[in-house]
């Protein structure tokens, strides 16, 4: 019998060490607003991932998690990304931005008739009733409207900033997508002044892709 | 039972529910192909097999593995295919092993695209090499309907027509030249021919079932959104939206648009003013990071071999004399161009007068061309605050200028300049060309001119649409022809088969010419019919181009080797005399 609990021991010990990697731990350090915690830092033409960061308004201030990856940026004014191995930057602007909308997508966009998404779409360590879970997170709800788009009923973030940076939880048929509007150029959670901030679920082994879409 | 048995019988449970964890978290791992090739046919072939199987790929754009490692995670399982002959990173597999990656296998290759056609895929498309701007509109197309695409060229004929030999169906898009369409187009079933990359890829894209989402690339690179959409994608220019792709969302009720990459911002926003906001359009502009280290980098691409187009304006004068705005257009790159123009003469908002080309003006590699637009101008009105406000657009062909003229930093038109008001010195020129032929021999064109005046006269010479290897090309040629009153004869190099020489049926002449370089603005258009000609020995051999150079050498270096043997030959033999 102790030969027995010693190797469900090593079982749960091996089911522990895998599922560690989507656990979530929130240490529940408070910081204000404007200090960076985890991430490297940025210069403000560069749109930037701090991942391990949630910056939502809902959760008592900022807390660390593995959870959650805030991306962040300008689309005013130019747009300056250098490629994966820091050799090529590309530099590109749009006429008017007013309007735009940032979009983060898990997977290729195959069809961009969206609807709104709800927990059940979300992945598993997302889910449940954690303090930084999507419905502790993703608390409020709106029409969410884009240049081309309307969907009732969509779940929203609000991240910090002076400017009220709101991301929304939506889906296609096989994507989950998330959408930062921009309520234009304002303070965000560093103290920068950004156009916009998005709250995204993310994971190692999560990837995503980013468009704008045109006002 | 004992309970040594039921014990043993725990042991069993608990071995058996490790095995299952461990199965379950290889089920989980990520999977990822990845093409080390620095040649642009087998990343197009590694990433077009993963897609076909059903596999995440990928691919090296740099010698260095950091870009790699930014948006690829550590523990990855990576399958390697590594071109023997131009791998970007030689011995990838065990670099990769030493920072963590899970290396599952290596699979060299020296011609991917010959060697990963999948097993159970029986039906083909054949491109020609040259054509490789078709490639994303291809790889979505091969994708959906299950096609393996051939990228041919002289070096892989013979095998790829031993494949499409046995095929169940063989689609060839895009032109051929002609030695390449005689061997394979007794296989086609069917040949998507327009003369027109976008138009190709249109044809395409109408097979699709669906057309609520459409993709757009410029055709200059790849990306890994052609190999895992599902939607059709079609080719438009760098900074224009071409006029038959528009019409095509408009067709088909296209309600989204996809422009993948930064640098078809452009496009999408003249897609937006055009349809009046009914056409969303989403720009895909940039990818996260892998290790959460708290970076967007842009996409990442492999560039296609496009030639690189470089057109400016150098000079603008109005000479009111002639009533004449002569434009000096400069082709920096290395490859001819067409250009197209309107131009308009603005004092401020008040245009002052306008006019267009109706055909599109070749503008040979690095040649600068004055183009002139007949214009009057009220003079007086003129000032320093007067602007030449040009919508130019340019490309390899005149069916395909799918470029806009920018000034710098901007990415759209017009091109906004000064101008400049001088009466051009234009000479009562004598110039004429007499005559023209081909010297099969010297695999080259000779032109024979005439200058009876009394000055040098300055030329741009184009032969325009001469059948070469079964496909159109212009020739262009540019000097100064004293005046001897004497016929001169210059040559311009083109390799014409007998069957070219069947097709031509005439030479079609433009000669752009003037008293200097920056009054060439006179015209003279002049058509032969085609003929050959038999050379002298030595004619050529004198012409100041890069063949009659070589030639030339080639003469003095026989020469001197001769005199050599000579001499040694006879100090041999007084040697032995001695």
């Amino acid at each position: 019998m102790k030969r027995f609990w010693v190797l469900f021991g090593v079982v749960l010990l091996m089911l522990y060490s895998f599922t560690g990697f989507v656990r979530a731990d929130p240490t529940g350090a408070t910081v204000t607003a404007g200090t960076a915690v985890t991430g490297s830092g940025t210069t403000s033409d560069n749109i930037t991932i701090n991942a391990g960061e949630v910056m939502s308004a809902n959760i008592y201030g900022k807390t660390i998690t593995t959870k959650w990856a805030g991306f962040y940026g300008n689309i005013s004014g130019g747009i300056s990304l250098e490629d994966s191995s820091g050799n090529v930057f590309y530099n590109w602007s749009v006429s008017d931005v007013t309007g735009a909308v940032v979009y983060a997508a898990n997977d290729t966009v195959s069809d961009w008739t969206l609807s709104n998404a709800s927990e059940a779409d979300m992945p598993a360590y997302v889910q449940g009733t954690a303090t930084d879970s999507f419905s502790n997170t993703f608390t409020a709800s709106e029409q969410f409207t884009s240049p081309t788009k309307t969907v009732d009923n969509v779940l929203y973030a609000v991240t910090y900033g002076t400017g009220t940076f709101k991301t929304y939880a939506l889906k296609t048929t096989s994507e989950i997508i998330f959408a930062g509007k921009s309520p234009g150029t304002a303070a965000g959670f560093n103290g920068n002044n950004v156009d916009y901030q998005i709250l995204v679920p993310a994971q190692s082994n999560t990837n995503y892709y980013f468009y704008l879409e045109l006002p | 039972m004992d309970k040594k048995l039921k014990g043993r019988s725990w042991v069993l449970f608990l071995l058996f529910a490790i095995i299952l964890i461990l199965n379950t978290s290889f089920a989980y791992s990520i999977e990822l192909n990845v093409a080390n090739s620095k040649d642009w046919r087998d990343v197009f072939s590694v990433m077009l097999y993963s897609s076909l199987k059903g596999e995440s790929a990928t691919f090296l754009n740099s010698e260095s593995l950091a870009g790699f490692t930014s948006v690829v995670k550590e523990g990855t399982d990576i399958n390697v295919y590594e071109s023997q002959e131009m791998p970007y990173i030689p011995n990838l597999k065990s670099q990769l092993s030493i920072i963590g990656f899970n290396v599952l296998n290596e699979v060299k290759g020296k011609r991917f695209n010959l060697e990963l056609v999948p097993k159970g895929i029986n039906k083909f498309i054949v491109v020609s090499s040259d054509n490789y701007r078709l490639l994303p509109s291809l790889a979505s197309f091969a994708i959906t309907n299950k096609y393996w695409v051939f990228i041919v060229d002289e070096t892989n004929v013979d095998e790829v027509e031993s494949y499409l030999k046995k095929a169940q169906e063989v689609i060839a898009v895009g032109n051929f030249r002609r030695d390449l369409a005689n061997r394979l187009q007794p296989y086609f079933d069917k040949w998507i021919n327009h003369e027109s990359i976008f138009r190709d890829s249109i044809e395409l894209a109408e097979s699709f079932s669906s057309y609520n989402t459409v993709v757009l690339s410029d055709g200059f690179s790849l990306e890994s959104e052609y190999f895992r959409t599902t939607n059709p994608v079609l080719i438009v220019g760098s900074n224009k939206l071409v006029d038959d792709v528009y019409n095509f969302l408009v067709k088909h009720n296209v309600k989204s648009v996809v422009v993948v990459g930064n640098s078809l911002a452009t496009v999408g926003e003249q897609i937006r003013t055009k349809s009046n906001k009914t056409i969303s359009v989403f720009i895909k502009f940039g990818q996260a990071d892998a290790q959460n280290t708290g970076k967007i980098y842009a996409l990442t691409f492999f560039p296609l071999p496009a030639p690189k187009l470089f057109l400016e304006i150098t000079n603008v004068i109005y000479d009111p004399q002639q009533k004449k705005l002569i434009v000096y257009f400069k082709n920096s790159g290395n490859v001819g161009i067409y250009e197209l123009t309107t131009v308009s003469v603005k004092n401020g908002d008040d245009e002052l007068a306008s006019a267009s080309q109706t055909e599109a003006v070749f503008i040979g590699a690095r040649e600068t061309l004055p183009v002139s637009f007949d214009m009057e101008l009220p003079v007086a009105e003129l000032s320093n605050n007067t602007q030449a406000v040009f919508y130019t657009s340019f490309g390899l062909t005149p069916v395909e200028l799918d470029n806009y003229l920018t000034l710098p930093g901007k990415y759209v038109p017009p091109y906004i300049t000064s101008l400049k008001v001088k009466e051009l010195d234009v000479e009562n020129l004598n110039f004429d060309i007499v005559d023209v032929a081909y010297y099969p021999s010297l695999n080259r064109i000779g032109i024979d001119m005439i200058n009876n005046g009394s000055a040098p006269v300055y030329y741009s010479l184009r032969i325009k649409d001469l059948i070469i290897n079964g496909l159109p090309e212009t020739l262009s040629k540019e000097g100064v022809l004293q005046p001897s009153g004497s016929v001169e004869r210059v040559y311009i190099s083109a390799k014409l088969d007998e069957v070219d020489m069947e097709e031509n049926k005439q030479f079609n002449l433009i000669a752009y010419y003037g008293p200097d370089e920056e009054t060439k603005i006179s015209k003279l258009e002049k058509t032969f019919e085609f003929k050959t000609a038999s050379a002298g020995f030595l004619t050529g051999f004198f012409s100041f181009d890069s063949a009659g150079s070589i030639s030339l050498i080639a003469i003095i270096g026989a020469v001197i080797l001769f005199v050599v043997v000579l001499f040694i030959r006879k100090k041999a033999k007084s040697n032995i005399g001695y």
